[in-house]
């Protein structure tokens, strides 16, 4: 039934129109259950098959599908364009799984930052490795651009529109090399049964030179080349820099011991060399018999800066699942650029001298295999990511997602609280950054500053240096071509872009995966319901729930939300709903006295027209809540779903809005922000919005983050009036945390 | 996880059958870390020659395959050598197939995906299962 009917029609037609809303919630669950199994594949600890792909692909496209029919059965098939964009990107996940390319595919241009493992058919392997460094790990890579294989034809010709393709590269913002000269190389794509590449250097970045030189380059690949190999450009800017240099992960020397071997070179004098060796643990002592080494201080490489090359090379070689070989430029500031990666072949690493290292510490649950060795140092969300040293072992009390940019430093991760179905946990897959969770007591045996091993398969912290490889033992390998199939699969289906609704390109054609495509047909059929509530129809059939607040709340039920004759808080059945109320009556949340209202709140509130003062609604299932709260000048959303299975959980948070000038709303928001971010939650705030996200959580630990949604909507109502400044927002924070840990059974302590 | 003790007899002997390549590229590391003497298939008629000629003393096979089936090369294992422990492994678990699975002999049947820990653990269960009938006999 359409909404138009909806409107006009009679209860059970309203009910019937809600079930579809209930067909969507269940579509979206469970695609989104299916996608978490697909990512957790990532970390190597489970052992998956190509069957196992095709099967969780299909399920979640399978269930998008149902989402967009729901949608469009409760619109009167007003939304068309996102059926026509799910059939793209339903295509695009069938031509992968297939091992075609995927519709786009053929574009010859491509950022290098933009790059990933799964491009390296046509991009090229070093060149996909580079991207991955860059836009992964956030390493500095010299900006550049690729010319992908369609750019070259038979022979290493020159496409016909890859000339014109060129020009627009280097004049377009996002590609431009901003280099008045390049380094370009032109390499032979698998199945070329041999490595081959030839570069050139001190290309003028101007079309026409550039365009002659890959030509030239590519004609001389291609005659060294097998028969048939496709071609790939890589072109990157050169600004000038005194010296250049060379990193390999696993310089096997005498002995067998292994290390890091960093070559730094003069580059008007290249005679003018020194060679560091170090440990291929964190804090990379110089190997040496030299002092610590100032061995390339001439060049502008100082200690720290050396010590933090290593740690970069580690993680690379984490990321790329094998000891790598970089190239760098070194500047006169001694600031590092990549130039080039390559993963060597597999060498044997000896285990290092001595017994094997006790265990300090067993019982974590791995959340991305792996094994690293570094000096220990505690982290929380306040730790600038700046001040954490590469390679070193972060330690924190909660794998709160706050420690995200960590992760791109740090060598290992370890949390006392956590497990691997969390954000933190899917970071540290992305990274590949070993990580264990859930390891009572880490921080108490972990002291800052002692040297330990993450063995992650095991669950276990060692004492000392124990044995790292580029690789986990039957662990994924991004060489395999299920991880890089994974990879490309999640690309179309996992990653949400659309996280705005007010973006302009929040809409069907914004639609870029699959989770993209339930996020927005989820939202505008919340609005469908909205404009019903409007309309009036909703309330019609929504029940008045009394509560001893001045809330005026109706409850939709779609199915096992409420007893029947509910009369309070005693008769919802609906476990999100119940929490967020459970909430927002803790004692001490709701303020009754009267807002502190400055003369620029007023003036500020002038501007924007009264709130809709009409009652707030909830529409609400057993499992699932859509709670639209509008508290004075503040809106919030909270859309949740919690059942038994943690895969299937999530909770999304919206906060907007105040009755305060801008300093006063932002910072209220800000304040909101960091609360949440502290809980768990993936947090994004802009100006007075907050936005805050959590999913594939246990339901205990659900349901207490929406008392803390509750408790937070009740507390910050009428709080931004009389904020001035970070010192107010600290107070009000600290003033909520009081209060929660005073009024929550649980002393605040969870989730 | 299961470190069986090698020290001081051969180490045990694995054949490891899946159609699919990465299945048996990922769990044959994995086994010789954990101290297996591991032989990894990925066509059954040669996995079988090979047992024919050398039984190993366990057998992890997948159970949907083309040519000979899992439930078919459980059969043809058992009646080459009764006392091989098998452990089955697939991707397309239901009641019915474990139950004949079982019937037919097989010491576990695991669902994939699953993890590399669990299928370690349950090669240890295995193990020991296989010791304590050998002492009982």
């Amino acid at each position: 039934m359409p909404v138009d009917s909806a409107r006009s029609g009679a209860p059970g037609e309203a009910r019937a129109f809600f079930s579809k809303f209930q067909a969507l919630l269940e579509a979206n669950t469970a695609a989104l259950a299916a996608m978490a199994g697909l990512e957790r594949m990532l970390g190597g600890e489970y052992i998956f098959d190509r069957a196992f792909l095709e099967k969780s692909a299909r399920e979640a496209t399978d269930h998008a599908h149902q989402a967009v029919y729901a949608l469009n059965a409760m619109t009167g098939n007003r939304h068309i364009d996102l059926y026509d964009r799910f059939m793209a990107l339903a295509a695009a996940v069938e031509d992968i799984l297939a091992g075609r390319p995927e519709p786009g595919d053929g574009s010859l241009v491509r950022s290098l930052s933009d790059l990933r493992l799964e491009d390296q058919a046509k991009a090229g392997r070093d060149a996909a490795a580079l991207g991955e460094l860059a836009g992964r790990l956030g390493l500095p890579v010299a900006r550049g651009f690729v010319l992908a294989a369609p750019a070259f034809g038979e022979g290493g010709d020159l496409a016909p529109d890859a000339r014109a393709a060129l020009a627009e590269a280097l004049a377009a913002p996002e590609t431009a090399p901003g280099s008045p000269s390049l380094t370009v190389s032109v390499a032979a794509l698998a199945p070329a049964e041999a490595r081959l590449a030839l570069s050139r250097s001190g290309v003028p970045a101007e079309a026409a030179p550039l365009a002659a030189a890959l030509e030239a380059l590519g004609r001389e690949v291609a005659g060294q080349a097998p028969v048939g190999a496709r071609l790939a450009a890589t072109n990157l800017a050169a600004p000038p820099a005194p010296a250049r240099g060379r990193l390999r992960t696993a310089f096997v020397g005498q002995g067998g011991a292994a290390f890091l071997r960093c070559d730094v070179w003069d580059e008007a004098d290249p005679a003018r060399a020194a060679v560091i060796l170090f440990d291929r643990a964190h804090p990379f002592a110089p190997a040496q018999p030299a002092p610590e080494t100032d061995a390339a201080a001439w060049a502008g490489l100082t200690r720290l800066a050396a010590r933090a090359l290593a740690g970069q090379g580690l993680a690379a070689e984490r990321l790329l699942g094998a000891a790598v070989d970089m190239g760098f430029r070194l500047a006169a500031s001694g600031e590092v650029v990549f130039e080039s990666a390559a993963a060597l072949p597999f060498v044997p690493l000896g285990a290092p001298p001595g017994d094997a290292p006790p265990a300090l510490l067993c019982g974590g649950e791995p959340a991305c295999l792996g094994a690293a060795a570094g000096v220990v140092v505690h982290v929380d969300e306040d730790t600038p990511p700046d001040s954490l040293p590469y390679g070193a072992v972060a330690v924190a009390r909660s794998a709160s997602p706050a420690l995200a940019p960590l992760l791109r430093r740090a060598g290992a991760v370890v949390a006392e609280v956590g497990d691997a179905v969390g954000h933190l946990a899917a970071i540290a897959r992305e990274c590949r950054t070993p990580a264990l969770f859930g390891l009572a007591g880490a921080m108490e045996a972990l002291p800052e500053g002692r040297l330990v091993t993450v063995d992650a398969a095991s669950g276990c912290v060692l004492a000392g240096v124990g044995p790292t490889r580029p690789a986990p033992d039957g662990g994924l390998s991004p060489d395999d071509p299920e991880y890089l199939v994974l990879r490309r699969l999640l690309r179309r289906i996992a990653i949400l872009h659309l996280t705005d609704p007010d973006a302009p390109d929040f809409s069907a054609a914004g639609c870029r995966t699959l989770h993209d495509v339930l996020h927005y047909a989820h939202d505008r059929a919340v609005a469908v319901l909205a404009d019903l509530r409007q309309a009036g129809v909703s309330e019609r059939a929504a029940t008045p729930l009394p509560l001893p607040l001045p809330l005026d709340l109706r409850v939709l039920d779609i199915g096992g939300a409420l007893a029947p004759r509910a009369s309070g808080l005693a008769d919802v059945r609906s476990r999100p709903l119940a929490a967020v109320l459970q909430g927002l009556l803790l004692p001490g949340m709701w303020e009754t006295g009267p807002a502190r209202v400055g003369l620029g709140d007023i003036i500020g509130a002038m501007a924007r027209p009264l709130p809709d003062m009409r009652g707030n609604l909830a529409i609400a299932a057993r499992s699932y809540c859509n709670l639209s709260l509008r508290l004075g000048y503040h809106f919030t959303v909270i859309d949740a779903y919690v059942g038994d299975n943690p895969e299937k959980n999530a909770i999304a948070f919206r906060f907007v809005g105040g009755l305060a000038d801008a300093a006063g709303k932002n910072a209220r928001a800000a304040c909101v922000g960091r609360i949440l971010s502290r809980r768990g939650f993936k947090v994004e705030t802009a100006g007075e919005l907050a936005t805050a996200r959590r999913k594939m959580i246990e339901p205990e630990p659900a349901l207490e983050a929406l008392r803390l949604l509750g408790a937070l909507c009740a507390f910050a109502r009428q709080r931004d009036t009389g904020l001035s400044g970070p010192g107010a927002a600290e107070a009000l924070e600290r003033a909520f945390l009081d209060a929660w840990e005073a009024a929550d059974p649980d002393g605040g302590k969870t989730p | 996880m299961t470190q069986p003790e090698t020290t001081a007899r051969t180490k045990r002997r694995l054949l490891v059958l899946d159609d699919e390549p990465i299945v048996v590229k990922r769990l044959k590391p994995a086994f010789q870390k954990a101290g297996y003497d591991v032989e990894v298939f990925t066509d059954s008629a040669a996995a079988l020659a090979a047992f024919e000629a050398d039984p190993a003393d366990i057998v992890i096979t997948d159970l949907k395959m083309e040519g000979l089936d899992g439930i078919a090369f459980l059969d043809r294992v058992k009646a080459v050598s009764p006392e091989v422990g098998v452990i089955v492994i697939t991707g397309f678990a239901t009641l019915e197939t474990a139950k004949e699975s079982f019937h037919k002999g097989a010491f576990d049947f695991v669902a994939k995906p699953f993890k590399l820990a669990d299928i370690l653990d349950v090669v240890g269960r295995l193990e020991s299962h296989l010791e304590s009938r050998r002492h009982a006999r």
